[in-house]
């Protein structure tokens, strides 16, 4: 992907997860940070249970989202992917997979160390991207889970909550 | 209301944040006092601000029936309503009352452009994301929780509802 077409995905990425004051512009400075690869169907980005070293923006392709082997959902760019445990330190929660070859910026924990403790705007705009998608990670798995409650057949209920772990689901 | 810096000082969210730093958050922003009992948010209302409590606690309560039921509780250096930073103008998923008299700080979308590099309100962004990481992953857990208790005499939708409702944003 060439330097127009990373932007035009930060600005996409932007549409996903808005915030007051939003500017692509902010952080591009971000992933001018970021180490960029492009990962064949079947590469495994992350292994759930392994503490996060880095995150990732896939600016192409798809990833599937496993959890004890069981599919949860496939994801496609752009997305963040792998910041819940980079941000608390805790396990990952689940194990990503390349679904469709991706073209994807790697954060180190160190950058994302650095852009967490930024005073500058894309500090501010890293921040809140993050915040912007673990808000909506927990509206969205809440409202999901509750509009299960409200149907009737009880084993559909159990199905469908598990499926609304994480919030995954778009 | 004049509110004394030492009183943010004092919060773990702001260790480490200078005096001036903190006395530009609160000149930004408005100190509200709320009576114990009184409306605070009201659900399906635009969300137009956050609350950040500086003493006392708010009750987050839902409907239930013809009355409500407070489902979880916000008190001193937490935030209240966090989404209206983020998503201003969506509607609030729950109400907001005060459970005994409280200081807060309101947190409106402008101050936090105005105050963007203010390290007072860096700290409250890097605060939230760690409530809310732990919220998200504590969500995960009272679902599986109550997806695998069989002792539990309540119907299944019930506990997902109440494993869910702890934990609203």
């Amino acid at each position: 992907m060439n330097a127009a077409e990373i932007f035009s995905q930060v600005a996409r990425l932007l549409e996903t997860h808005p915030f007051v004051g939003a500017q692509t512009q902010a952080l591009m400075a971000v992933l001018d940070s970021c180490a960029f690869s492009i990962r064949p169907p079947g590469h495994v980005l992350c292994e759930e249970g392994a503490v996060g070293q880095e995150l990732y923006f896939v600016l192409d392709g798809a990833i599937t989202v496993l959890r004890g082997g069981r599919e949860l959902v496939t994801i496609s760019a752009p997305a963040l992917l792998g910041h819940m445990s980079v941000i608390d330190g805790t396990p990952r929660s689940a194990r990503c997979v390349v679904a469709a070859s991706a073209y994807i910026g790697t954060l180190s924990l160190d950058d994302h160390r650095y852009f967490l403790d930024d005073v500058g705007v894309s500090g501010t705009a890293y921040r809140r991207l993050l915040l912007s998608s673990l808000n909506q990670q927990l509206l969205r798995g809440n409202e999901r889970c509750l509009q299960i409650i409200s149907g009737t057949d009880e084993q559909e209920h159990i199905e469908a909550a598990l499926g609304a772990l994480e919030g995954w689901r778009r | 209301m004049t509110v004394d810096t030492e009183l943010l000082a004092a919060m773990p969210l702001f260790e480490g944040v200078r005096r001036r730093s903190l006395d530009g958050l609160l000149r930004a922003g408005t100190v509200r006092r709320f009576a114990a009992g009184e409306a605070v948010m009201t659900i399906g209302e635009p969300a137009g601000c956050a609350l950040l409590v500086l003493s006392g606690a708010l009750g987050v309560v839902l409907p239930e029936g013809t009355g409500s039921r407070v489902v979880g509780a916000v008190v001193s250096g937490e935030v209240a309503g966090e989404t209206a930073l983020l998503n201003p103008g969506r509607r609030r998923g729950a109400s907001v009352v005060a459970l005994e008299e409280s200081l807060c700080l309101e947190l409106r979308p402008a101050l936090m452009v105005e105050q963007a590099q203010n390290p007072a309100v860096i700290a409250i962004e890097k605060h939230l994301l760690c409530d809310l990481a732990q919220r998200i992953r504590r969500s995960n857990k009272n679902i599986q929780r109550a997806l695998a208790d069989e002792h539990d005499p309540r119907p299944l939708p019930e506990r997902l509802r109440a494993a869910v409702e702890t934990e609203l944003p």
